[in-house]
């Protein structure tokens, strides 16, 4: 397994941006900036037509499937806006409830590892790390089975509860180390003062912690949101569904309507390049942080 | 990193764990496991108990309901002689050895062209740029390429007709379908590997690349002699990351193709799904999951040793 600690330093340096302002500087500029050009024209190409074809109306698109063309449909959204709001309202109530429930109980087990010395804290913390190399196909049949027996199938429980669990392991391990590095002094003083150990994890270390607590939060905000497969298999009813559930669902449901479908489809995104351009720097580095993680 | 202590105990604390029997040491610290008791609950729910359950029913008939036999190696006997499994590891391998070729440099000459850009607000607007296509949840770039590729209205047969050529089947033809898949997400400039090599390009303290100019070295020979080697820890990385990813992929499969046309791009993470959500084999498929596990640790630990990096190798294993 990899050196998790070398990844999430690999991916606070991702986020901080050009603090050195290092640079190649080669004399290269204009040619590299034509290849950047051609890359990035190519990259937008099916972004560039979702938002031309979101306008369109059936006929629009049949006699011009490319370019945009008026009047402009913004109608379409109105549809859409009918067919994404509750899938968005339900996953934003799962990502919610897993993110704030994987945070709180992830940060009292890492405030024990981190400020407590127990037995069987080695073997318990190794435990952890270990089940980062589980691949998660493998778990998919038997925590299906285990939701079922628990009686979770079919209702928001059978996704937030397995979410908490696999968001825990790297939350763990990431706030033990981000714990043990908050100042000794600190602690101490307060334990001299009186606090409980419960007062210093509540009132010291969880307000230290909000960066880390916010990276985190994002990194598992990306992972649910886009998840499709749990829901896949969990959720039964039509008004159950998450946002990458009805999505799948679009193409088929309004066959060639592409302008509905497109415009569904921009809708869909705007929650996370949302979340993005209010805090875009959390975003990158909980972006970073997640990409090199199992 | 395992081996890394606590930096605070209370001296307390510590004469307690050297002096006191094992039972009155973990009476002493019941605060710590009060305080890990609600993520270990989640925890043995859905992830212990689970690995354990896909280990064991993976020697078992097991429908998980009432069905539930042990009858030793069958299902990998079974899985030996399995056709579409075995059609399913081709694909993966294809699938794999095509991804360490284009998609995975990609990122890197991404990085370097921006790296060797003068101005610093062009790096950071190409930074930025091609960052926010993967911010668009990946379900929605896999539905875009889904119309790109509709043999009606899409977008290629779209091109291909107005440049008079023959529209393609794309993902619907047993002989393009698995090509169409892999050429998803072309040209995999956007993402996060991109930021993460050229953080890494920027860690290059600037005077090791002042001093090999004034040496005399050109751009490309400072890639080759400096750039590269200095970014060994990203780019091994990210093989690894690759492999992980690449064996355990199926749920973009399920979604475009489902494995078809005539299983032209089954793969193990899909055959597994199919056998466990529509046959009711879980005992088969979590035997499926097994030999995925054991593809996935032997690469990984091949992967370490061809990419051996000196500097985190001791860390490495400390985690491990």
């Amino acid at each position: 397994m990899l050196d998790a600690q070398e990844r999430l330093s690999t991916a606070n340096a991702a986020a901080s941006g050009p603090h050195s302002a290092g640079s190649g500087r080669s004399g290269w500029s204009l040619p590299l900036q034509f290849f950047l050009a051609v890359i990035g024209f190519i990259t937008y190409v099916p972004f560039a037509l979702m938002l031309v074809i979101s306008f369109k109306t059936r006929a629009q698109f049949a006699v011009q499937p490319i370019w945009p063309t008026f009047p402009l449909h913004f109608e379409n959204y109105r549809f859409a806006l009918e067919q994404v709001l509750r899938p968005v309202l339900n996953t934003t109530v799962v990502c919610v409830g897993a993110i704030g429930i994987t945070l709180f109980v992830s940060s009292m087990a890492a405030y024990a590892f981190a400020r407590f010395q127990f037995p069987g804290s080695r073997i318990l913390f190794t435990g952890i790390i270990s089940l980062l190399m589980i691949p998660q196909v493998l778990l998919l049949v038997p925590r299906y089975v285990v939701t079922g027996q628990l009686h979770m199938l079919g209702n928001q429980l059978g996704l937030i509860v397995p979410y908490v669990a696999a968001g825990e392991i790297f939350a763990i391990f990431v706030m033990r180390t981000f714990f043990a590095a908050i100042p000794g002094e600190l602690v101490e003083a307060a334990r001299v003062d009186g606090a409980s150990h419960w007062m210093i994890y509540w009132r010291i270390i969880l307000p230290l912690s909000k960066p880390i607590l916010a990276t985190l939060g994002i990194i598992q905000l990306i992972n649910l949101w886009n998840d499709f497969i749990w829901p896949f298999v969990v959720i039964t009813k039509k008004e159950d569904y998450t946002l990458a559930l009805i999505l799948r669902t679009f193409a088929g449901d309004f066959g060639t309507q592409w302008g509905l479908i497109m415009a569904c489809y921009v809708t869909a995104s705007l929650p996370l390049l949302i979340v993005f351009a209010l805090a875009s720097q959390q975003f990158i580095r909980g972006l970073t942080a997640g990409a090199i993680k199992f | 990193m395992a081996t890394q202590v606590p930096q605070v105990v209370s001296s307390r604390v510590q004469t307690a764990v050297t002096v006191k029997p094992i039972w009155q040491r973990i009476w002493q610290m019941r605060l710590a496991y009060a305080f890990l008791i609600p993520a270990f609950i989640f925890l043995i729910l859905f992830e212990y108990w689970p690995a354990f359950l896909a280990m064991k029913e993976a020697f078992y008939d097991w429908d998980g309901f009432r069905i539930n036999n042990f009858i030793g190696l069958a299902n990998f006997r079974e899985l030996w002689n399995d056709a579409v499994f075995r059609k399913s590891l081709v694909n993966i391998l294809i699938i794999f050895l095509f991804y360490l070729t284009i998609p995975f440099l990609m990122p890197i000459i991404i990085a370097e062209a921006i790296f060797n850009l003068a101005s610093e607000r062009a790096q950071k607007f190409w930074r930025v740029f091609l960052l926010v296509p993967a911010i668009v949840p990946s379900l929605v770039t896999l539905l875009l390429w889904q119309y790109l590729y509709n043999p009606v209205d899409g977008f290629l047969n779209t091109l291909l007709v107005a440049w008079g050529q023959q529209p393609q089947l794309w993902l619907s033809s047993p002989d393009s379908a698995l090509w169409a898949y892999m050429l998803i997400g072309f040209p995999w400039a956007s993402g996060t590997s991109m930021l993460i090599y050229f953080a890494g390009l920027q860690n290059i303290p600037q005077d090791v690349i002042d001093a090999s100019r004034l040496d005399g070295a050109g751009t490309w020979t400072r890639i080759r002699k400096i750039d590269l080697p200095l970014l060994m820890g990203q780019i091994r990385l990210f093989a690894i990351l690759t492999v992980i990813e690449t064996f355990q992929r199926y749920v973009s499969v399920l979604i475009l193709t489902d494995g078809g046309p005539a299983n032209a791009t089954i793969v193990p993470g899909l055959h597994l799904f199919h056998k466990a959500f529509s046959g009711n084999r879980l005992g088969y498929a979590s035997a499926i999951g097994l030999v995925m596990f054991a593809f996935i640790l032997a690469l990984t630990l091949i992967n370490q040793v061809l990419l051996k990096n000196p500097d985190t190798e001791s860390r490495t294993q400390a985690v491990v």
